[in-house]
């Protein structure tokens, strides 16, 4: 299922939240696991099971290690068949056709592809599951107990598909108390009409942008590809951002507070600022269970610089299974690198303005090595990025007329200056007015959210079809 | 405060739920008259849940029953164009409340085109008999004005280069006849109107050596003024005023039979409908044969798309059979039908991206 969605908006929701609402307290935890798994099951109807199976697994790995034991290396031996089985399913399921076609390309064998499915969501909950695993591991957490607490935890709806990945330290303690008013569940409601907002208003209408300049990317002229790639830098930032702010504000409706994923990441000034802005709960996964355990920046620059490489390669990977994304994480890994190394001071010293712009630059052209999946595509849109059609022609004044106002709206929102405008605002207006306009205002939204999302099923044909 | 926040919890869900329950619990509609297409009933939605069908089924039908859709279409199209967008659904939104069909020359398969006029070449040496190729232009190359600034088009010109290069077929040229006058095209559809298929038999008529009848003589008969085809249906902006649509007489005692069925030459009862342009001879067939006993005689086999469907009216004067083939709808291999039906003349009239 997808948020939006009209099955999702007019069905599901409302049902689990008055549901939810009625129930007592101590089945809210096994009512939530149960729709979390309706959830899934709607879009994944085999999958499931696939899921059911690593809750179990990560489940049993955790009352084992978490008995008192003198015997380090049984414990060891665990943690070591969690994380092989958990990566081992992420990586069957999602990186063996990327294997085999690499290996048949390289050595000319013809073994036939899998053409497994991905599973919906299973980036994520791996993670999270992984996450719980090795904490407990640590010692950092007690296992969890409860089947159903635990089931809920790696399969919670609001995060399952898209993040934010929660670790289990941070919720552990909203698993049995969490508290529940109008006023958070209000908030919620209007931080998950935000989110779809960013999604349907903003992201899908100007993906019709990069959908248009991308069909004809080998004779775009430089500013219509540069266009283009700004396009999508806005898509798949009001995209994954907007499915965060939906994630959140529908944790919040049932009492979670989820960590933030992303942080106004188009005002960074250097990548390492753009980084600790995006995606945040990845890098801090990242952080966590692969460069700190490495050795971070505890065992000299020149293993610093190779953990950061092992690090952006990962998340490269993470991302997708194909060579470009590899190839995304490690451009990123260039300049991070290079910034730790003399570029960051350097930065500093000049304009914020000047880091921005540079970051901004970065950052597009990295989208674009994101967007393209075959170096083809990818080296004839480069090559028109930098002039090898031209400088512009008719159709882009045509483009920009069509979509300015758009992108003039998109960096508005991106830029967060409407919402600390708004502050500002509520903070001169009695409190509660402020507050009642944000709620007027959310309603007005969904409508017209709603409207957007019909309106994209439209489909006419100039001759009948049956 | 906080029973203003209760309220407006209860006011989301409810609202959500409303439409779900609004739409689920009404009458469905099977036909969508603006969409030209089956809409997905309670009838209709799927019961295997392990492939995903009843899923999928589900929203669809959730999507195509919305009391409001249509409204919902027009508002976003409104929106869209609010925004500075000038095209929508595949339709140039062009100036003086005109829409245009999105075609350019990626739409264009040059090479089929080519193929094709091979084969209608072939035809003509093949059989002795006379084939003249009709490129139609699109509003989008006659009315480049109309367009929105920078709007791409396709290369008209390269087409018929194309069809010119053909040694055995003749080519009319209609370029010049339908270039910058609006009254020659529809508004709110994608075909050319009853005068702009008089600009072409004017011309047909001239290749023949015959004189073209006046227009006025034609009895042209304004059939109605609430006319808004098929661009309407890809942008349905409340601001596009309806048009008319105007037909000329045609001769009385013609016969008309369309893949075996007799049918009249103006199916009237299409004029009731959305899709208004299918009173000529009830849309598309694939084979269709018209006789004219009081012509002077003749058979015209015409290998057609929907745009020559505005030109026979003007054509059946002067034949007394014409016979016409839809090679979309009609798999007959063109050497055959040509043997049987002894033409004296093939013609081959259609939308020039799409020759």
């Amino acid at each position: 299922m997808v948020f939006s969605s009209a099955v999702f908006l007019c069905l599901f929701l409302p049902a689990v939240t008055a549901l939810y609402l009625m129930l007592p307290r101590g089945f809210r935890n096994g009512f939530l696991f149960a729709a979390s798994l309706l959830f899934y099951a709607w879009g994944e109807p085999l999958y499931l099971f696939l899921m059911l199976f690593s809750i179990a697994f990560n489940y049993g790995c955790g009352l084992l290690l978490d008995r008192p034991s003198r015997s380090e290396v049984g414990r060891r031996a665990v943690l070591i068949a969690a994380v092989a089985v958990n990566i081992g399913l992420l990586g069957l399921f999602k990186y063996t056709d990327f294997a085999l076609d690499s290996l048949n390309r390289l050595t000319g064998s013809a073994i036939p592809l899998l053409k497994l499915a991905l599973p919906v969501g299973i980036s994520f909950y791996t993670f999270q599951a992984l996450s719980y695993t090795v904490d407990v591991y640590r010692r950092r957490v007690k296992a969890q107990r409860n089947f159903l607490d635990f089931g809920m935890y790696v399969s919670l709806f609001p995060q399952l598909i898209a993040g934010p990945i929660v670790r289990y330290t941070e919720i552990e303690s909203q698993l049995k108390r969490r508290s529940l008013s109008p006023e958070q569940m209000a908030q919620g409601l209007i931080r998950f009409t935000a989110g779809l907002c960013k999604k349907v208003l903003l992201a899908n209408q100007i993906g019709v942008l990069w959908d248009r300049i991308s069909a004809s990317a080998q004779t775009a002229p430089a500013l219509t590809a540069w266009l283009g790639a700004l396009a999508f830098t806005f898509q798949i930032y009001f995209d994954f951002s907007g499915y965060s702010d939906m994630a959140i504000g529908l944790g919040k409706l049932f009492g979670f507070a989820f960590p933030e994923n992303f942080r106004y990441p188009y005002r960074a000034v250097s990548v390492t600022d753009f980084w600790r802005r995006w995606h945040i709960t990845l890098s801090a996964w990242f952080r966590e269970y692969v460069y700190i355990p490495l050795g971070g920046n505890r065992r000299g620059r020149g293993r610093q610089i190779l953990n950061l490489f092992l690090v952006w390669l990962l998340t490269g990977l993470w991302h997708g299974a194909g060579v470009n994304f590899i190839l995304w994480g490690l451009y990123f890994f260039v300049f991070l690198a290079a910034e730790k190394l003399f570029l960051g001071r350097l930065l500093q010293k000049l304009p914020r303005a000047v880091g921005w712009f540079c970051t901004m630059a970065v950052v597009v052209f990295s989208w674009v090595i994101f967007a393209c999946d075959s170096p083809a595509l990818l080296g004839s849109y480069a090559a028109a990025l930098f002039g090898a059609n031209g400088l512009a022609d008719a159709q882009t004044l045509y483009l920009l007329r069509s979509f300015g106002a758009l992108l003039v709206l998109c960096a508005a929102a991106a830029s967060g200056l409407p919402l600390r405008l708004w502050r500002a605002v509520c903070a001169r207006i009695p409190k509660n007015a402020g507050e009642a306009a944000e709620l007027v205002a959310s309603l007005g939204a969904l409508a017209a959210s709603f409207v957007f999302l019909i309106s994209g099923t439209y489909n006419p044909f100039l001759y009948f079809r049956f | 405060m906080k029973k203003l926040r209760i309220c407006f919890i209860a006011v989301y869900l409810l609202l959500l739920a409303g439409i779900g329950v609004w739409t689920l619990a009404g009458k469905d509609r099977s036909f969508s008259e603006n969409e030209n297409r089956m809409l997905r009933t309670k009838a209709d939605v799927s019961r295997s849940i392990a492939d995903g069908a009843f899923q999928s089924d589900l929203e669809t039908l959730l999507a195509d029953q919305f009391p409001l859709r249509d409204r919902a279409v027009a508002l976003q199209a409104e929106l869209r164009k609010a925004l500075g967008e000038r095209e929508i659904g595949g339709a140039y939104l062009g100036s003086g409340s005109r829409l245009l069909q999105k075609i350019t020359d990626a739409d264009v398969d040059v090479a089929a085109i080519a193929k094709d006029a091979r084969k209608y070449a072939c035809l003509c040496a093949d059989t002795g008999i006379p084939v003249t190729l009709i490129p139609v232009p699109s509003a989008v190359c006659s009315l480049p004005e109309a367009l929105p600034d920078g709007a791409p088009a396709y290369d008209l010109d390269r087409v018929y280069a194309i069809l010119q290069a053909c040694d055995d077929a003749g080519v009319l040229d209609l370029r010049d006849a339908l270039r910058g006058d609006g009254s020659l095209y529809y508004r709110t559809d994608h075909h050319w109107t009853t005068r702009g298929a008089f600009a072409a038999y004017r011309l047909w008529c001239e290749a023949h050596g015959k004189t073209a009848p006046d227009w006025d003589s034609l009895r042209p008969e304004t059939v109605t003024r609430d006319f808004r085809g098929s661009l309407y249906s890809k942008a349905p902006l409340p601001g596009i005023a309806p048009e008319s649509m105007e037909l000329i007489a045609v001769p009385e005692h013609l016969s008309v039979t369309a893949d075996g069925a007799e049918i009249d030459f103006y199916d009237r009862e299409a004029l009731h409908t959305k899709d208004k342009y299918n009173v000529f001879l009830s849309g598309n067939h694939g084979l269709v044969v018209i006789e004219n006993p009081d012509a002077a005689g003749g058979t015209l086999l015409l290998i057609k798309d929907s745009f020559a469907n505005s030109l026979v009216p003007f054509l059946i004067r002067d034949y007394a059979r014409i016979v016409m083939v839809d090679e979309r709808y009609a798999p007959v291999r063109l050497r055959d039908l040509a043997e049987q039906e002894q033409p004296d003349e093939i013609a081959v009239i259609k939308e020039a991206c799409n020759f």
